[in-house]
């Protein structure tokens, strides 16, 4: 608490991308949004120079502990989390600004009784129409048609209407959830992959893991939508892609290291899948001497489907204040993040 | 009715494309759905060669059974035929349907008999059309022809944009390609402004406004979408004064006809960032030649004219039209789809 009021401390990274930064126009403008609020909060915001802890300044360190002596929550990316009880003795619950929190895991740092908290749901109204045209591109071809174009080549690929076609997601959360929603107002049927989730309202079908192979091969177009954790990492192997027909699509929107990235490249570089999408990585951004930025059929986005540039803060943000009332009410917190599940 | 059958013609060619290709199957299968139209008449299916319009053309033999198909026909569906002979050989004709949506390939119009009708495939491509809109409007608002130009150089372009639900789109063209790219904004939540002689209100464009506005609407464009016929008005109507007045944010979309865009102005509004992108599905030399400029004009993207033609789907629509028109042909009506010959379109 700050003078009676909850004291929220947001830690911005100077390094990021705008779209991650919030602004004290951000924070004037949530406290309009919020006029029953304004008097009763104490919002303060910090920046470090990095991401990375270890690049942090003693000026960077002593801003943020300064903050943290007084702070209920906090809300940000990356920060020191040594000694975290100490530091910030009335610390209640971290906001990740992030859908992914793999970045700090393991978690043995998380004091007891604070909650960790994630963004998921944020990216949906960005990601939605991402999703849309990903799959409006692969089903038009157009990896296949920008490659031609890079080569100079007059491609006549023709194409059916997407309606009718089959797409199956790894993955039925949020992002994996809004893609089916998105798929199916395309006209699409989704089959969904899923440990956890049994069912779904977009899905025909949700599967479980042991089941991937048959229904990937019913699949005209693939979606990697799950989060990264040792479940899932490399799930989508050379194997697993081997299972889709030739004529299938991919893309990759959730984590780089979900997808053995080498055999996508020579799966498509062989013909054996028709094209694919990767916004995600196993290296961000992408090494220059990868092989992938040559890839036949492939299309390269620098990790930018989810995030919007005007909205991302300002929904961040809100879902900061959903958590402010619902704690005042005695409501449970939304989006808490099983630290159980994630590695 | 004791009336003859009519006789059509559906004229093809061996080498068609698999999308265009007017088979026994894709015929049978129209006629499951207009089983009617059997009492009324009967298809036959010439096959030439080639398609009239390739270089080289028809042999003799295609000349020949071109003509003795022409001879007895009541209506022809094709796409393009020796037009000078119909008037003299094919004394029965009433009706020419052509399986395509842009007809200045049969310009002038001097060589048709006043009293045979002229009617296009309008209205066939609209559901692909309507998925292409969809996407090349998600594509041009995500910035998709930068960051396949980034990716042309290997370069980790991150920079990142907004939703693209609530902008707006111009639809310079308001008939049946304009009105699915005007159904596909809504859908995304963009407003979609239609520019078109006929501004009478109609299907889900928010406004329609006549084309001398179209210079004070531009600057109010997030994309700009053209689908309008080619003819002597339009010819590289869309130059670089109509660039310069769209937002630097903008981006433009060609799925009509390359030949009423300059695309001197429009790789110059690219390379100086005047508009934010350019996806083209229309080029003015097609197969666009492998010198052009286009292929590595920054931030654009080239899809070879296929967006707005579906391969599974395009013939049956395009029967479909034709039986629909069979029916009101008997009936007495007007046929939908009618070309008036002196406006070309």
């Amino acid at each position: 608490m700050y003078n009676d009021k909850i004291h929220i401390h947001i830690e911005n990274s100077r390094s990021s991308a705008p779209v991650f930064i919030a602004s004290e126009e951000q924070v004037r403008q949530l406290l309009e949004r919020n006029p029953d609020l304004a008097d009763k909060l104490h919002i303060t915001i910090g920046s470090s120079a990095y991401d990375e802890v270890e690049r942090w300044t003693d000026a960077d360190f002593k801003e943020f502990y300064d903050y943290m002596k007084t702070a209920d929550v906090l809300v940000g990316y990356c920060f020191p989390v040594e000694n975290l009880a100490t530091h910030a003795p009335n610390l209640r619950w971290i906001h990740f600004i992030s859908s992914g929190v793999e970045h700090l895991a393991p978690f043995g740092w998380v004091p007891e009784n604070i909650t960790l908290i994630n963004n998921r749901g944020v990216h949906l109204p960005k990601s939605g129409e991402s999703f849309a045209m990903f799959l409006g591109m692969l089903n038009a071809q157009i990896p296949r048609l920008v490659t031609a174009q890079r080569n100079g080549k007059w491609d006549r690929a023709f194409t059916s209407v997407i309606k009718g076609k089959t797409l199956v997601i790894y993955g039925v959360g949020h992002q994996g959830g809004e893609m089916a929603r998105q798929a199916v107002n395309m006209g699409l049927t989704v089959i969904g992959v899923d440990p956890y989730v049994k069912e779904h309202p977009y899905c025909q079908q949700v599967v479980s893991t042991d089941k991937m192979k048959e229904v990937f091969a019913k699949a005209d177009f693939l979606a990697i939508a799950a989060p990264l954790t040792e479940e899932t990492r490399g799930i989508i192997s050379e194997e697993a892609l081997g299972w889709l027909p030739k004529h299938a699509g991919v893309m990759n929107v959730s984590r780089g290291p979900l997808l053995d990235q080498e055999a996508l490249h020579r799966k498509l570089s062989a013909g054996e899948l028709s094209g694919a999408v990767l916004d995600v990585f196993d290296i961000e951004p992408l090494p220059e001497d990868s092989v992938l930025w040559t890839t036949p059929n492939l299309i390269i986005t620098p990790h930018v489907s989810s995030d919007d540039l005007v909205h991302y803060m300002p929904l961040t943000l809100d879902l900061t204040i959903e958590n402010i009332r619902n704690e005042l009410a005695g409501q449970p917190f939304k989006n808490v993040v099983d630290t159980s599940k994630a590695f | 009715m004791s009336q003859k059958k009519y006789n059509v013609m559906i004229l093809t060619a061996h080498d068609s494309l698999k999308v265009f290709r007017m088979t026994e199957e894709r015929l049978t299968s129209a006629l499951e759905r207009h089983p009617h139209v059997r009492d009324y008449a009967e298809f036959s299916i010439v096959k030439t060669s080639t398609s009239f319009e390739n270089e080289p053309g028809w042999n003799d033999e295609d000349y020949v059974v071109f003509r003795d198909g022409i001879k007895n026909a009541d209506i022809l569906v094709g796409y393009m035929f020796p037009l000078e002979e119909i008037r003299t050989i094919a004394p029965q004709l009433k009706w020419i349907h052509i399986i395509g949506a842009g007809i200045e390939h049969l310009h002038p119009l001097t060589w048709l008999p006043e009293n045979v009708m002229l009617t296009n495939n309008r209205g066939a491509h609209a559901p692909k059309t309507r998925e292409y809109a969809m996407m090349a409007m998600l594509m041009l608002g995500n910035h998709m022809p930068r960051l396949a130009t980034a990716q042309r150089n290997s370069h980790w372009d991150g920079h990142f944009v907004s939703i693209i639900e609530g902008s707006t789109v111009l639809v310079v063209g308001a008939g049946k390609q304009g009105s699915a790219v005007a159904n596909a904004a809504r859908t995304l939540g963009v407003r979609a402004i239609g520019v078109d002689p006929d501004t009478a209100p109609r299907g889900d464009f928010d406004e329609i406004a006549p084309p001398s506005e179209l210079h004070s609407l531009l600057p109010k464009a997030d994309f700009v979408v053209l689908t309008l016929p080619y003819t002597q008005e339009t010819h590289k109507f869309f130059g670089a004064k109509e660039f310069g007045l769209m937002k630097e944010s903008a981006g433009f979309v060609n799925i009509c006809r390359g030949k009423v865009v300059d695309h001197t102005a429009l790789i110059e509004a690219l390379k100086n960032g005047k508009i934010s992108g350019a996806i083209l599905d229309a080029l003015e030399e097609e197969p666009l030649p492998e010198n052009s400029p286009l292929w590595s004009t920054p931030n654009l993207t080239i899809t070879p004219h296929m967006g707005c033609d579906d391969e599974e789907n395009y013939i049956h629509r395009t029967f479909d039209i034709v039986m629909e028109n069979i029916d009101k042909l008997i009936r007495g009506e007007r046929l939908d789809n009618l070309i008036d010959p002196k406006k070309g379109y």
